[in-house]
């Protein structure tokens, strides 16, 4: 009797061990992100970039390292809230020299004290920038951020099935034409409803916010959605042909329409939350003086463009467009006519209303 | 502690005249006093002890501390004493009340126990097959049970598409028959989460259920079927009390960690119906609200504490008979 209470045990033991492992390797965050390399001093000297993936012309960057004799590491996240995480945990700030916030969290990172003013006397090309992005309204005169790229959300259809769809968001919100997936991130989809109501996305009415979630609601409930997709999984089922539309994000659907020509992807006439990702650089960098050099680097004309050629999203540096391929230049999914482009609204910081948006996110997912 | 409790030794004749502290007694064969005894125990425990307390007991401290936290603007965490993060869990939200919690609450408790029965459901048979098998084979069979434990489970999730989604053959079957529109698959559905959460935890139940078949006494098996009782007869009256210290073990281990489950749920159920985990997940990612956070996370606890006081109880209720 004794030995099979030790054998028990000791299986017991055995599975919670396997339990602790699998529970563990589970979305693991952070991980190999902490940049290598020696301290500051050590030849030749680094500039660390904490970044999204892919998110960066790697050819471009072989002429910058040429150029100026620095060289240049990448540590990525994958979230806003992952990168404010790793900033926030002590001397997080002295870690990296740059950083790409989204637009959303840039007040937070200045109200925290953790990102430095830019100087823009080390930023000749600061004039570069594009008008729309000059100034924006989470940093005004562009003083601790300047925009990497830009974004949108739209529509991103199987054409050989639903024919020709017009450009609304009432395709989700009110008549489905089919199958469909939306996108699992609270501020597009909030943000998506508020606009088709004709409300800012930066919503902070309590009732309109409430509409706008019974909206969302009400598309969940449709016999026609079948699930919310994080990132890129809504493109794959709309590419697999699982679903016959999906709200994703417009470098999705660019990348989509150019994999496949059975689909089309749109921007909704209502207009789109607007997303831009920043460079900017942290309380404490180790470099700043080559974060202000590559940060500048990327801000010419020519860089600019041969990046956003590469990666296919917005650039918002002005003295690129002579540069940009002609078929995106003129691709109103990537660069939308002015009409559209001034119905884009920047994502802004929420505040303490982030709380009320939180709530309502948690009642459309719940229900 | 009196003497009395030392199992079976004659200390009253060793006993000394001062004190009870200072006594010899005889340990295990060993002649001590209790004060040399009490010094070594500690020191032996002291390790495991402070290895609790420092990863346990003194994070779950900071929780029940953060629980009553207020987060920032930015969240950050403010000390600002509040009982807001408490009343949410009940319902008692910034826009009033709303009984979305407790639907995710029991949505969550619900998703748990039907994937505890379902594994220890599959477990026992799984359980008697390895076990019937000769011994050098077993721990082959068994290796086969846990290796899957090896892939990461976001990785096993991922597995099930091909096979539920809508160009399996398996959906094709399923709308042929009748039971799925033409543009139905079989993923994302609760029949892929309930099919995703089994297989995860399969193991968990399979394992502590074969140690205590392994070790069944047949004889009681065979004198159930001489005085003609049915087969649910022979299991619950020959099999059933034989195993139900590892019943409960396999019930627990499936339980609780199912309870917290985010991953699987979200992949294959198509992240619609939110459970305790994805809500905690939330608050601690994307709404960078800790206090409400540990707030969840206090309330998960508590549901594991239930879990393990279940346990706990047919235990005692086992040493008992």
């Amino acid at each position: 009797m004794a030995s099979m209470r030790t054998r028990a045990a000791a299986l017991f033991c055995f599975a919670l061990m396997l339990l602790a492992g699998c529970s563990a390797g589970s979305k693991s965050m952070g991980t190999n992100n902490t940049p290598q390399g020696g301290g500051t001093d050590a030849a030749p000297k680094v500039v660390r970039v904490f970044i999204w993936s892919d998110y960066h012309s790697p050819e471009a960057l072989a002429d910058f390292e040429k150029k100026t004799g620095l060289k240049v590491e990448f540590s990525h996240f994958e979230s806003n809230e992952q990168m404010l995480a790793k900033l926030q945990q002590p001397g997080g700030d002295g870690l990296y020299d740059i950083v790409v916030p989204s637009a959303h969290v840039v007040e937070s990172l200045v109200k925290l004290d953790l990102v430095q003013p830019l100087d823009p006397k080390k930023l000749a090309n600061l004039g570069n920038l594009a008008p729309k992005f000059k100034d924006p309204s989470y940093d005004k005169g562009n003083k601790y951020t300047v925009p990497y790229f830009w974004g949108s959300t739209g529509i991103l259809y199987r054409k050989d099935k639903l024919k020709e769809l017009p450009a609304t968001w009432a395709t989700v919100f009110k008549d489905p034409p089919g199958t469909f997936v939306m996108l699992d991130e609270m501020r597009d989809m909030l943000g998506a409803a508020l606009v088709y109501q004709g409300e800012s996305v930066n919503c902070k009415d309590v009732e309109k916010l409430k509409k706008a979630a019974e909206l969302v609601t009400q598309a969940k409930k449709h016999p026609k959605f079948r699930f919310f997709a994080g990132g890129p999984d809504g493109q794959k089922k709309v590419l697999a042909g699982e679903v016959d539309f999906a709200v994703v994000w417009n470098g999705e659907g660019v990348r989509a329409m150019s994999e496949d020509a059975g689909v089309d992807f749109f921007i909704p006439s209502e207009g789109s939350p607007l997303w831009v990702d920043n460079l900017t650089i942290p309380k404490h960098a180790p470099n700043p003086d080559g974060a202000h050099k590559l940060i500048d680097f990327w801000l010419d004309g020519k860089i600019a463009a041969q990046q956003a050629n590469e990666l296919r999203y917005g650039s918002p540096v002005a003295a690129a467009r002579e540069y940009l391929k002609a078929e995106d230049l003129n691709n109103p999914r990537i660069y939308p006519a002015e009409e559209l482009m001034n119905k884009l609204q920047f994502e802004d910081h929420l505040g303490d209303d982030a709380q009320v948006w939180d709530e309502l996110w948690t009642q459309i997912k719940s229900r | 502690m009196s003497e009395r409790e030392l199992p079976g030794l004659p200390t009253a004749a060793l006993k000394n005249r001062d004190g009870a502290l200072g006594a010899r007694v005889v340990w295990l064969g060993e002649l001590a006093s209790r004060r040399r005894l009490f010094a070594r125990g500690g020191a032996l425990m002291g390790g495991g002890m402070g290895l609790i307390l420092a990863l346990v007991a003194l994070p779950m401290l900071a929780l029940v501390a953060l629980a009553f936290a207020t987060r920032g603007t930015h969240g950050e965490i403010e000390w600002t004493l509040t009982l807001n993060n408490l009343k949410r869990l009940f319902g008692y939200g910034i826009l009033g009340w709303s009984p979305d919690i407790l639907w995710i609450l029991s949505r969550s408790v619900l998703v748990a126990a039907v994937t505890t029965v379902l594994c220890v459901a599959f477990a026992f048979p799984l359980a008697f097959f390895v076990a019937s098998r000769p011994p050098a084979r077993r721990y082959a069979w068994l290796a086969l049970i846990v290796v899957p434990m090896l892939t990461n489970v976001v990785i096993r999730a991922y597995a099930w598409f091909p096979l539920l989604g809508m160009h399996s053959p398996l959906t094709k079957l399923a709308q042929i028959l009748g039971f799925l529109a033409a543009d139905e698959a079989l993923y994302p559905s609760a029949l892929a989460v309930y099919l995703g959460q089994t297989a995860i935890n399969l193991p968990f139940a399979v394992l502590p259920l074969y140690a205590a078949v392994e070790r069944l006494d047949p004889a009681l098996i065979d004198a159930a079927r001489d005085l003609y009782a049915s087969r649910w007869g022979i299991f619950r009256h020959a099999i059933l009390p034989q195993v139900r210290a590892a019943l409960a073990v396999a019930i627990v281990l499936t339980f609780v960690p199912a309870l917290g489950a985010f991953v699987v749920p979200d992949l294959l159920g198509g992240a619609r119906g939110m459970l305790l985990g994805n809500l905690l997940q939330q608050q601690f990612f994307t709404a960078r609200n800790w206090p409400y956070g540990a707030a969840i996370s206090l309330m998960l606890v508590a549901c594991s504490v239930v879990a393990l006081w279940y346990y706990g109880r047919t235990q005692a209720r086992e040493a008992a008979r």
